[in-house]
């Protein structure tokens, strides 16, 4: 009987850690629906009474939230369509082709591969700044357009597949890009599935590079644009929740829908720290 | 394999495949890198010609209290974050190692904060530690506090109150990254420790924890980064304040390069991480391969 008892503490535990998890996006639901004077009345009011729809209409009205989230999805589709084409590109080349310098090239990425974000932002502003990029949303994606660990994730991956299907297609008279966008790409499809989540998702959700580099309101990211709906008057809570749901509901559903593919793409380990023999095992 | 015309030819497309991709990363990652140590030597403040002023930016970094202030925080944060974090996420994938009935349905929900925005989750935990927020809220109506704690805005308790979030936001992240380790640990280990009557805590303190070794390496490189890195709950909760108790490097580092416009000063300090990360990478480096050889 051991078994059981230790079998219910585990469900104790998994739901207690459950709940911390969900309180703050129920109370973010449950807050957007409330009128603003009833935000932090005590105890906390679950379901609001009465419920209030008029926020998700207010902030519609209020801030252009519409041209936040085009924004967003336009950095986030250019710079995951990008990364994916160039990383892939480059990992396709270091993986199977010799030529000299290439080792080199190789630490040279592994090497940036641990570079704080941090230790570039102020030097990069003053590059942007002397290109007169500015305010600009080209600034906020041309840095991410490729990445160290992308490129080494697809090397990784490329490693493991056979010479021979190469030679052959060579021998089939295929021209080498041909034989990358024919051949090498279609093998690659669960890496790039999860490549695009996690770069798609790191985009969508970057804040400092936006937040040093825009300045008008109508280049703001969604990230930026709700974090600057705090300044502006005395925190309207119910409005920056409703906000906030807008901004969060959409990827919550993605994710519950894609489930273990989701999560494999934001945490890509499953690839990267295997290495390429035995990438067959993530699929 | 001969160097005939032919594979020349391959090479030289494979090369040129290379090329766009380091182009990029020459321009916007390593050219910054080199010009973080460049403009560190300099005054510059992007409307007047910068001018050479040697180290005297590290002197004056090094002497003031502004910065020694935010090494003590950040070294605080660094160490009061990652330890729950590590021992928490690597005990939920330890319970989540075996799927049972519901443990798919756990996993997601655990995992869900973090495909949200750090930016707006944290406004979302902003209201939450609100003094009279639902965070406070519950800790009366179970009895653990007797008056409302200030969160975000006494001192105290401010940097607490992040390491809340930060809690929230990436236990799920390293759950999953020590599950896939835990996941490549034959269970035969485990079925011929059961055999042998070892207890749960024998299997985990000889089985688990040694045979994890290069996962949790990954993972503390990995969460080190994150940690040093953290700037948005910052920013979005407590913007340093109050009295500089939660200014972290990375707020110094914003507030003196896009505030006050110093920017030699603000290189000096983003040189002065780039030394800490390495240095502290190549540690845990070492302390991995150790035992490994």
């Amino acid at each position: 009987m051991k078994n059981t008892r230790s079998m219910l503490l585990i469900y104790l535990l998994l739901i207690i850690v459950s709940l911390f998890m969900l309180m703050p996006l129920l109370a973010m639901v449950s807050t957007s629906l409330k009128y603003e004077g009833a935000v932090l009345a005590t105890p906390f009011q679950w379901i609001p009474s009465p419920v209030n729809w008029d926020n998700y209409f207010g902030i519609l009205h209020k801030y252009p939230i519409m041209s936040y989230l085009k924004n967003s999805l336009f950095v986030a589709l250019i710079a995951t369509t990008s990364n994916l084409f160039l990383s892939s590109l480059a990992g396709y080349s270091l993986a199977k082709f010799h030529y000299k310098g290439k080792n080199i090239v190789f630490a040279f990425i592994i090497i940036l591969l641990l570079l704080p974000g941090q230790a570039i932002i102020v030097p990069l502003f003053m590059l942007m700044s002397s290109l007169s990029l500015i305010d600009s949303i080209v600034a906020i994606i041309l840095p991410y357009m490729t990445s160290p660990f992308a490129i080494f994730l697809m090397r990784q991956y490329f490693l493991s597949i056979p010479d021979s299907i190469i030679e052959a297609a060579r021998v089939d008279g295929a021209s080498e890009l041909q034989i990358y966008f024919r051949i090498i790409l279609p093998q690659a499809k669960p890496v790039l599935a999860a490549l695009g989540i996690f770069s798609f998702m790191f985009n969508w959700n970057n804040f400092l590079w936006p937040l040093i580099v825009l300045n008008s309101k109508t280049n703001f990211t969604i990230p930026l644009g709700i974090a600057m709906m705090e300044g502006e008057f005395s925190t309207p809570y119910a409005e920056l929740m409703a906000a906030a749901t807008l901004a969060s509901l959409p990827v919550l559903l993605v994710y519950f829908i894609l489930q273990n593919n989701f999560i494999n793409g934001m945490v890509l380990t499953g690839f990267a720290s295997k290495g390429g023999d035995d990438h067959q095992k993530t699929h | 394999m001969s160097s005939t015309k032919f594979h020349k030819k391959q090479n030289a497309a494979g090369a040129l495949f290379l090329a766009p991709a380091v182009l990029i990363l020459l321009v916007f990652l390593a050219y910054p890198v080199i010009m973080a140590f460049i403009t560190s030597l300099t005054k510059s403040d992007l409307l007047t010609q910068p001018q050479w002023v040697g180290l005297s930016n590290f002197l004056s970094i090094f002497t003031s209290y502004d910065f020694l202030n935010s090494l003590k925080v950040t070294a605080r944060f660094v160490i009061l974050a990652s330890i729950p974090l590590s021992v928490i996420s690597l005990a939920l994938a330890v319970v989540l190692r075996k799927p049972f009935r519901g443990s798919q349905f756990f996993k997601l929900i655990i995992f869900a904060p973090v495909v949200l925005s750090e930016a707006i989750t944290a406004v979302v935990w902003k209201m939450l530690l609100n003094p009279y927020g639902i965070v406070n809220d519950y800790l009366m109506h179970w009895g653990f506090i007797e008056t409302y704690i200030k969160w975000l805005i006494d001192p105290r308790y401010a940097l607490g109150g992040i390491i809340l979030f930060v809690l929230w936001k990436e236990m799920g992240y390293f759950m999953i990254i020590f599950l896939t380790g835990l996941q490549s640990i034959s269970d035969d280990y485990y079925e011929a420790a059961t055999i042998d009557g070892a207890s749960s805590w024998h299997q985990f303190f000889y089985i688990t924890l040694p045979l994890l070794k290069p996962t949790t390496l990954f993972a503390s490189i990995i969460m080190l980064i994150n940690i040093l890195n953290t700037f948005t709950p910052f920013y979005v909760m407590t913007g340093g304040g109050p009295f500089n108790s939660t200014k972290v490097l990375s707020m110094l580092i914003f507030d003196t390069g896009f505030k006050f416009m110093l920017m030699g000063k603000a290189a000096a300090m983003s040189v002065i991480i780039l030394l800490i990360v390495a240095v502290l990478s190549i540690i845990l480096f070492r302390m991995g391969r150790q035992d490994n050889v």
